[in-house]
């Protein structure tokens, strides 16, 4: 990977209480960290609704990792679901990508977001409803917004502006962008597929950045009739009025 | 006007003039007698460009103390300015207002070149500072046109200022 320093993985899923141990007790402890999250439910094998989670089994789980190599998060993740991890409709897998300060800039212009989504929706990998339903999902809106785009870089505490597909929120909080499309995989071969299609993708796409992105604005003033006798009216028009202290652009069309 | 970001490549800052907007400004910047100049070190990468330069001191002090009395609460890119073409347009919070001194190509652009992307974010305060730039710029000048015009045409009872 030409542009990416290092990936973070976010596994919601369910799993046991020993898994957690076992990862602290690994190699992989030193970038390992483990929270609950409210939003996941997951039952454990064989488990009717009715029936009460089993003794140490964790029904809403996040498991979190990163390394500087991918393949290494990849090792991670096997890791998890050979030991039991499971994960449902209630799951997203979410990708936070580092990048150097140069390129990062780039990811954040609407034409990026449009073009990684229009990729997603035609790549044949995707073309199921477990996938494509995740564009529909309030966690991670798949369409671009201007203002939750500067809200969202504006802010270093976590809102509900970080729901869209690509966030950009953890730029400020970990320095990261987070893909947040990726589904709950029913077993490691398909998260191993998404996870590298969606990783190629992003780095080919920054290697590949052409687009421009522009801003229309307003500079020059209306033509201002003034009567030639009075001073009070020159000096309104050389004194900055609050309204423009407070100059605004006034149209915005990034393309 | 416009102003965005080009992305091809190495990452450029641009200011697009349309219709007669450059040729407005340039009346009105050598109303205030700046003066054509040209230096080898625009933007401190060894461009050559042309550009306008201030005869004297006070438009400099003012341009810049201007801008120093406008507050941009939220931006991390432009905290402080400097007015200086042989600096970068941006570095470590501070936005260099020299934009404005540029001479724009036979397709109305002026280009400076920037050492990273720049996120939406970032564009968009740099935007609001322009345009504050320009306003103030117009501001000064709409006292200039207005007292030569006074002076010229004493018996008119109206006058224009553009």
């Amino acid at each position: 990977m030409k542009h990416i320093r290092s990936i973070g993985i976010e596994l919601e899923c369910g799993c046991n209480e020993s898994l957690i141990t076992q990862i602290r007790a690994s190699n992989f402890a030193q970038n390992f960290r483990y929270h609950s999250d409210g939003s996941v439910s997951v039952r454990s094998d064989n488990m009717s609704r009715f029936d009460r989670y089993p003794m140490g089994w964790h029904s809403g789980a996040e498991l979190l990792y990163w390394n500087f190599d991918y393949k290494a998060v990849l090792d991670f993740v096997e890791f998890c679901f050979k030991n039991g991890i499971r994960q449902n409709e209630s799951c997203g897998n979410h990708i936070h990508i580092k990048f150097s300060n140069k390129i990062v800039g780039a990811l954040t212009h609407k034409k990026f977001f449009e073009n990684f989504i229009s990729w997603y929706k035609a790549f044949p990998l995707f073309q199921s409803e477990q996938y494509q339903s995740r564009l529909e999902n309030s966690f991670c809106k798949g369409f671009y917004s201007l203002d939750n785009a500067l809200e969202s870089l504006r802010r270093t505490d976590k809102g509900s502006y970080r729901y869209h597909a690509i966030n950009f929120n953890s730029l400020g909080i970990h320095g990261t962008i987070e893909i947040r499309l990726l589904p709950y995989a029913e077993n490691f071969k398909q998260f191993k597929k998404a996870f590298k299609a969606v990783i190629t993708q992003i780095d080919k796409q920054i290697s590949e950045t052409r687009h421009d992105s522009i801003i229309d604005f307003e500079f020059i003033p209306k033509k201002t009739r003034v009567k030639r006798d009075n001073e009070i009216v020159i000096a309104k028009l050389i004194e900055p009025t609050s309204s423009s202290n407070e100059l605004e652009i006034p149209t915005m069309r990034i393309l | 006007m416009k102003y965005g970001l080009k992305c091809n490549g190495k990452p450029k800052f641009f200011i697009q003039f349309e219709g007669n907007e450059y040729q407005t400004l340039k009346a009105k910047l050598e109303l205030m007698n700046l003066q054509i100049a040209t230096t080898a070190n625009a933007w401190s990468v060894g461009l050559e460009e042309n550009y306008y330069r201030s005869p004297n001191q006070e438009f400099h002090t003012y341009v810049r103390n201007s801008i120093n009395t406008r507050t941009f609460p939220t931006s991390t890119t432009c905290q402080s300015f400097i007015d200086d073409i042989n600096s970068q347009l941006l570095s470590n919070g501070y936005f260099n207002l020299a934009i404005f001194r540029l001479i724009p190509d036979n397709e109305g652009f002026i280009y400076a070149p920037l050492n990273k992307f720049l996120t939406v974010l970032e564009l968009n305060d740099i935007g609001k500072v322009v345009a504050s730039l320009f306003a103030i710029l117009f501001s000064i000048i709409a006292e200039a046109d207005i007292q030569i015009r006074q002076s010229n045409a004493s018996n008119s009872i109206t006058t224009e200022a553009v």
